[in-house]
């Protein structure tokens, strides 16, 4: 179980997320919902320490969780310069030798023995995953997985989100497509001012989709009245 | 092209601001540089004691096109729209001045002075290839560990310049200065072995989980004795009475490469892909010429080590 509590986190004076306190089993996985700007990355960020001032406790199975045991799928991943998508996957499978890199790889079909420069968004994307994987973590963080992916591909991270919750990972993954949320999530958190303003089953997800509408069909109202009204 | 004062405007107004975070980054260690830095600079300027009139509009050419040809921005500047021959040539000519300022008082031949600002003004001009990052992108670099990413890629792109003074190191017998001038002209070159920052999933394989920041750096440190083993091995056989030079040389590598490793750590910044590039790392290139700076440069190094271990400690619990 990975129980994130009283998490707190924020840039400078600036607070992002205030008090945030969240459970995830293994095996499940947790979607993070929000409009852009909301701190869904920012969240992932400081569950990760990678930037943001961040208070709270983060603990997996009872024991504190360490940053280095979280995987992390950036929405926008990097690259060392120069160097084959090989070579990456062999440096990240460091800690789990016997990680099958040209096994995974027969799912993507990477040609990894070129420079990263080469791939595509696409490409890049699935490069990153596999090297998350290759990490061997219990925890992962998936940020806008499938922005960038093709049909195919969408597919393939369906059957691979389905086989990582099969052994018993924890995955937590934003996304703003409703449809991929409703296929891979057990439950989704909506994100809002910094705050999770609710979490919803898989059998709640019609009443998500609702709420989301709602929300957004508040705030726009007022807009659309304006840019309506006969100048 | 626009050509218009605005742009000369906007972009001297970025470069102050990108000149006073360099300057503000040395911090107050950088303060103490520089009376040692004016220091070196009278010398030099006595040194041009005697000098023709002709070497100061030199200086200013020679100044200016290894400025133009360094830096990486032409190609955003023409995109955005600015007049990049009279943007960059006013910005050499600027600076030539200050630079050669000294040298004009100290020679006295003011006439110097509209022709070195002249030749810095044409070198704005000077036509720019696209930049190629990389040498050899193909080089098979299978032979070095993965762990030592930062050579693997670092060969791809400077690969010949390394070959280059690795075979000079061994035309060792024929001087005995020659492997010292080798290792620190390597030395010069290992901080851009290191400008660019890793993944987290990397950070964490070859570093967190590979024994830590010593042991990187000592991986590092037995690949350069394994490189220079040849021309170490024979300049101990043919200048057995010079044996400290190497010693030196080897110092040298160490300290610029400790220096190297800890000022990218310490710098570190997520998102940022780029180390940056400052004042820090300017005082450590000087420091293999001037060894009175040497002190500042273990006062920096120190500093960067402990923040280094900072962000390891805060960003993986390591």
């Amino acid at each position: 179980m990975l129980n994130i509590s009283n998490l707190t986190a924020g840039y400078g004076h600036t607070i992002i997320l205030n008090n945030i306190s969240l459970e995830t089993a293994a095996g499940e996985v947790h979607g993070i919902l929000g409009v852009n700007g909301a701190g869904k990355t920012t969240f992932f960020k400081a569950l990760c320490r990678l930037g943001p001032s961040f208070t709270g406790e983060v603990s997996w199975e009872g024991a504190p969780l360490s940053p280095a045991g979280i995987g992390y799928l950036p929405a926008e991943p990097y690259f060392y310069p120069y160097q084959t998508g090989q070579e990456y996957l062999e440096l990240c499978s460091h800690r789990s030798p016997g990680f099958p890199i040209d096994k995974w790889n027969g799912l993507f079909q990477l040609p990894l023995r070129d420079l990263t420069e080469t791939y595509s968004t696409g490409m890049r994307k699935k490069l990153a995953l596999l090297g998350i994987l290759a990490g061997g973590c219990q925890v992962l963080l998936l940020d806008e997985p499938f922005s960038g992916l093709d049909l195919e591909s969408t597919e393939i991270l369906y059957e691979i989100l389905e086989e990582l919750r099969r052994n018993g990972l924890c995955l937590l993954l934003s996304s703003h497509i409703m449809a991929t949320v409703r296929q891979v999530c057990d439950r989704a958190s909506y994100l809002s001012e910094g705050q999770i303003q609710k979490t919803f089953g898989k059998d709640d997800f019609p009443a998500l989709e609702q709420f989301v509408k709602t929300k957004i069909h508040d705030r726009t109202k007022a807009a659309w009245a304006e840019i309506r009204k006969p100048s | 092209m626009i050509l218009s004062i605005n742009s000369f405007r906007v972009y001297f107004r970025f470069r102050v601001r990108q000149l006073r975070r360099i300057l503000y980054s040395a911090g107050w260690p950088g303060v103490i540089a520089l009376p040692l830095l004016l220091v070196f600079a009278l010398q030099g300027i006595e040194a041009m004691d005697g000098a023709p009139g002709w070497s100061i509009p030199l200086i200013a050419l020679l100044l200016s096109i290894s400025w133009h040809y360094r830096r990486k921005d032409h190609f955003f500047l023409e995109r955005a729209g600015f007049p990049v021959g009279w943007v960059l040539g006013l910005e050499y000519a600027m600076v030539s001045t200050v630079v050669v300022l000294p040298f004009l008082i100290y020679i006295g031949n003011w006439l110097m002075w509209p022709a070195a600002v002249l030749c810095s003004l044409a070198c704005g001009f000077l036509p720019v290839r696209a930049f190629r990052a990389a040498f050899n992108p193909k080089l098979n670099v299978s032979w070095l560990p993965v762990a030592l990413f930062e050579w693997r890629s670092a060969l791809r792109r400077y690969g010949v310049l390394f070959a280059l003074l690795w075979l000079l190191s061994l035309t060792t017998p024929y001087g005995m200065a020659i492997l010292p001038i080798v290792l620190l002209l390597w030395a010069s070159l290992i901080p851009s072995v290191f400008e660019y920052q890793e993944p987290r999933e990397v950070t964490i394989a070859v570093i967190v989980n590979g024994g830590g920041l010593w042991r990187h750096g000592l991986r590092h440190f037995a690949l350069q004795l394994v490189v220079f083993g040849p021309g170490l091995a024979l300049h101990l056989a043919f200048h057995p009475q010079y044996w400290y030079l190497a010693l030196i040389g080897l110092g040298f590598i160490a300290l610029i490469l400790a220096f190297s490793i800890a000022y990218k750590y310490a710098t570190w910044h997520p998102g940022r892909q780029r180390v940056m590039q400052s004042l820090p790392v300017t005082l450590a290139y000087f420091s293999l010429f001037f060894p009175l700076l040497l002190p500042v440069v273990g006062f920096y190094l120190l500093r960067f080590v402990k923040r280094a271990r900072h962000h390891f400690k805060m960003a993986y619990d390591a």
